[in-house]
């Protein structure tokens, strides 16, 4: 090697050395390359050679590491569960009907003709105003030409083919930790309107806190607005949940909500079923006679019932009996009492559900504030509901209701009304259903026969 | 002479060339608008050693684990390395660590000192544990620290408003599959940590399915309907056996070394033990488990059922 090329060399180096030292800082550094590992046999470290000083700062990142995982997984868990979880979910419930007749379930007795017995009364009718509802909510398809009233007649169809959007539902519910659910539903209703007003309506049917006050879930302490604890109609009350559209001829007494406090349990296994409310009123639909939501006395209603479940092979049978008492709703302190008693049994099994209910009441009613008096003499109902396909389902119901309402002296309505129904459900998602029902409504006991029977669809949508 | 000059004059001139490019360097620091300190160098040193401490040490524990291999798999083929196979675990050698207690399952256990097993042929390397499981009926025990996942298939019907078997043993990387036998909707989902999923709502003759990666206790659920409660234990590999009536259990063809046993039950927590296992005779062990009071769950988006649905 000659000098010139050692000089060359040396200079290059220099200069080289001095770009890189002097760019160093501003460029990121990219970090070594590992040292090749020693082959297999060679000087290699021997295992294990890893000091202390070595391994600590490996050790802490690890244990850093672990710690951000496990609070990244908590963080995760708390995002995945929010502490007051809410629901938001609803329903649609666009439906068709039409009617034989005017659409009215009852008729005037002119002249007392048919209950000459009855002559005292100003008025006398026969039938039921409620025979012909035309959706869940029991709505009917028209409330007739009553002399002497003005009421709402929301649908008013006077026995034409009508479409009518039944319900439009939202419900919220929200948890409110692990052991109390709110669970709020109300419904808006378009309907006719008339004479420069609107008929639309929203009513807010249920609005409770469920507190579960033991471990093992099985009791619940319920305030607010609640569900019945009358029979077991209640229960499927909702479009989504009725397996049909109409509600039974004594739903009006048994599937309303009503405004206090009520509880309920799971005992011996969840073999015995107990319920107990004491709310202003009774459970009755809010649109009928014998409820009011607010009180006008100040004793309460009281209500129960009490249950056997029984396992039959893979369903199960639950048979009780449920009852009511109270000052009448509508009337003041001092009033009589308004009670009912019933009994109920469901066979439940994975393809048939089996339903029976019976009822009997009475109202003594009040003549200073003109609140009707009842004599439900006994109504009730046979219920089948059959899943044929997982989308084809198919219902039949029978019933009847003899009762006798009246308002003072001044009007009187005698039911005997029986009624066959027959129906057909498809699900095609849980989001999305359609029913479709017949029901033939018949009168007994001397009660001249009405055309009044329905046909009525329901298409349900759920979100 | 001249051409001693003529070589220093370059030496000199290519030095100055570098002082002279130097400064426009420091100059122009690329994208970095504050210049670099001293102690900016230093930082970066100091990580670049810092990472290079770390690449040696996994190159060297590299070394050691395919050192390891090697000397487990004299005198048998080298089996195929899963990429989930996890290092033996380290012989307990006297002097022994601390004596075993009893782990929560999940609970980390420290980091193995890696070494050498003894060369022996790895078919003699198997023993039985044996032992009894108190506290819960239809417990499970399985070796919990070999990972061996499979591609099976298993399956867990809805049926009557129930999930069938409610407990099911599979090994990790099985996919269960949920018909729907029932003639309305259910809706599966599990929130447990690592196995979470939702099916959503299907009908009868529908069948959708999960594939569970990780190891440990999935509880299952219908969204529908609360009393459907199901339980499926991931194990991860096949050294499982579901323990008798009586509680008591043998686990077969167990890898010798030390490893830790686990037992589960519904409704208990696992319990774990380490076990020393030889292929001398079976080593006995036994797990108490305390059953848990099964108290309800919540829907999938974390809101009670309410005591009607029940």
């Amino acid at each position: 090697m000659n000098h010139r090329t050692a000089s060359l060399g040396a200079g290059l180096g220099a200069a080289l050395f001095a770009v890189t030292a002097s760019a160093e800082p501003a460029v990121p550094a990219a970090p070594r390359a590992p040292a090749m590992p020693p082959p297999l046999g060679a000087d290699a470290p021997p295992p294990g050679a890893d000091s202390t000083d070595e391994l600590e700062p490996d050790t802490k990142v690890d244990e850093l590491a672990s710690k951000v995982s496990e609070l990244e997984a908590r963080l995760a868990a708390q995002n995945r569960k929010p502490q007051f979880p809410i629901k938001l979910t609803g329903y649609g419930d666009l439906g068709l009907f039409a009617t034989q007749g005017d659409g009215s379930g009852f008729r005037r007795d002119i002249g007392h003709k048919v209950f000459p017995g009855r002559s005292g009364f100003g008025w006398v009718f026969y039938g039921d105003l409620l025979a012909t509802p035309v959706n869940s909510r029991g709505d009917v398809a028209d409330l007739g030409q009553a002399p002497g009233v003005d009421r709402f007649d929301s649908v008013h169809s006077q026995g034409h083919l009508t479409f009518l959007v039944n319900e439009l539902n939202l419900s919220v519910d929200a948890g409110l930790g692990p052991s109390a659910l709110l669970t709020s539903s109300v419904n808006f209703t378009p309907r006719a309107g008339g004479d420069f007003r609107l008929g639309d309506s929203f009513d807010v049917d249920l609005v409770q806190l469920e507190w579960m006050p033991t471990d093992d879930g099985k009791t619940s302490i319920f305030v607010g607005k609640v569900d019945s604890v009358l029979g077991i109609e209640y229960k499927g009350r909702k479009p989504p949940e009725r397996f049909g559209i109409t509600p039974s001829l004594i739903a009006r007494y048994t599937t309303g909500t009503a405004v206090g406090l009520k509880a309920r349990t799971l005992l011996a296994g969840d073999h015995l079923v107990l319920a107990a409310a004491v709310t202003n009123g009774s459970f009755g639909t809010e649109q009928f006679h014998f409820f009011q939501e607010t009180d006008s006395n100040n004793f309460k209603t009281l209500s129960g019932r009490a249950a056997v479940r029984i396992p039959i092979g893979s369903g199960s049978l639950e048979l009780g009996p449920s009852g009511q008492w109270g000052t009448q709703d509508g009337t003041p302190d001092g009033s009589g009492a308004m009670w009912f008693v019933g009994a109920d049994a469901e066979l439940e099994t994975p393809r048939v559900d089996l339903k029976a209910q019976w009822l009997k009441g009475k109202a003594p009613g009040d003549e200073v504030t003109m609140t009707y008096a009842l004599d439900l003499k006994q109504g009730g109902y046979v219920e089948a509901n059959v899943i044929v396909t997982p989308t084809l389902g198919v219902l039949g119901r029978a019933e009847f209701r003899d009762a006798e309402v009246q308002q003072g002296m001044t009007r009187l309505y005698i039911t005997k009304n029986w009624r066959a129904t027959a129906g057909l459900r498809l699900i095609f998602s849980p989001h999305a259903i359609i029913k479709a029902e017949y029901c033939h409504n018949g009168e007994y006991g001397g009660i001249p026969s009405i055309p009044d029977d329905v046909v009525t669809t329901s298409a349900v949508m759920v979100f | 002479m001249r051409r001693l000059h003529r070589s220093r004059f370059a030496l000199l001139a290519v030095t100055g060339l570098g002082f002279t490019i130097s400064p426009q360097a420091r100059a122009q620091p690329r994208g970095k608008p504050a210049p670099a300190t001293r102690a900016d160098v230093d930082r970066l040193d100091k990580k670049i050693d810092e990472q290079q401490r770390r690449l040696d040490r996994l190159v060297k524990l590299q070394l050691q684990y395919l050192q390891t291999l090697a000397a487990l798999s004299e005198g048998s083929p080298l089996p195929p390395v899963a990429p989930d196979i996890k290092p033996p675990e380290p012989r307990a050698d006297p002097p022994r660590p601390p004596e075993p207690r009893p782990l929560a399952a999940g609970e980390p256990r420290p980091a193995p000192a890696v070494e050498p097993r003894p060369r022996k042929p790895k078919a003699e390397l198997v023993g039985n544990v044996v032992g009894k499981v108190t506290g819960a009926a239809d417990a499970v025990v399985y070796v919990d620290d070999i990972v061996v996942a499979t591609r099976g298939s298993a399956t867990m019907k809805q049926e009557n408003k129930q999930f069938f078997p409610a407990v099911l043993v599979v090994q990790k990387g099985t996919t269960v599959q949920f018909p729907n036998m029932d003639a309305f909707f259910h809706n599966v989902f599990s929130v447990t940590p690592d196995n979470s999923f939702d099916l959503g709502n299907y009908r009868q003759g529908e069948s959708k399915g999960v594939t569970m990666s990780k190891p440990g206790v999935v509880s299952v659920y219908c969204n529908m309907h609360p009393q459907m409660v199901g339980h499926i234990l991931v194990v991860p590999n096949g050294n499982f056996v579901r323990a008798g009536k009586d509680g008591f259990f043998r686990l077969s063809n167990v890898p010798a070394g030390r490893h830790r046993i686990v037992a589960w039950a519904p409704d208990a927590k696992p319990v774990a033990t380490d076990a020393e296992v030889s292929e001398a005779e079976p080593v006995t062990v036994e797990i108490e488990l305390k059953k848990g009071r099964g108290g309800p769950h919540l829907k999938k988006d974390g809101i009670p059922y309410g005591s009607y649905e029940k």
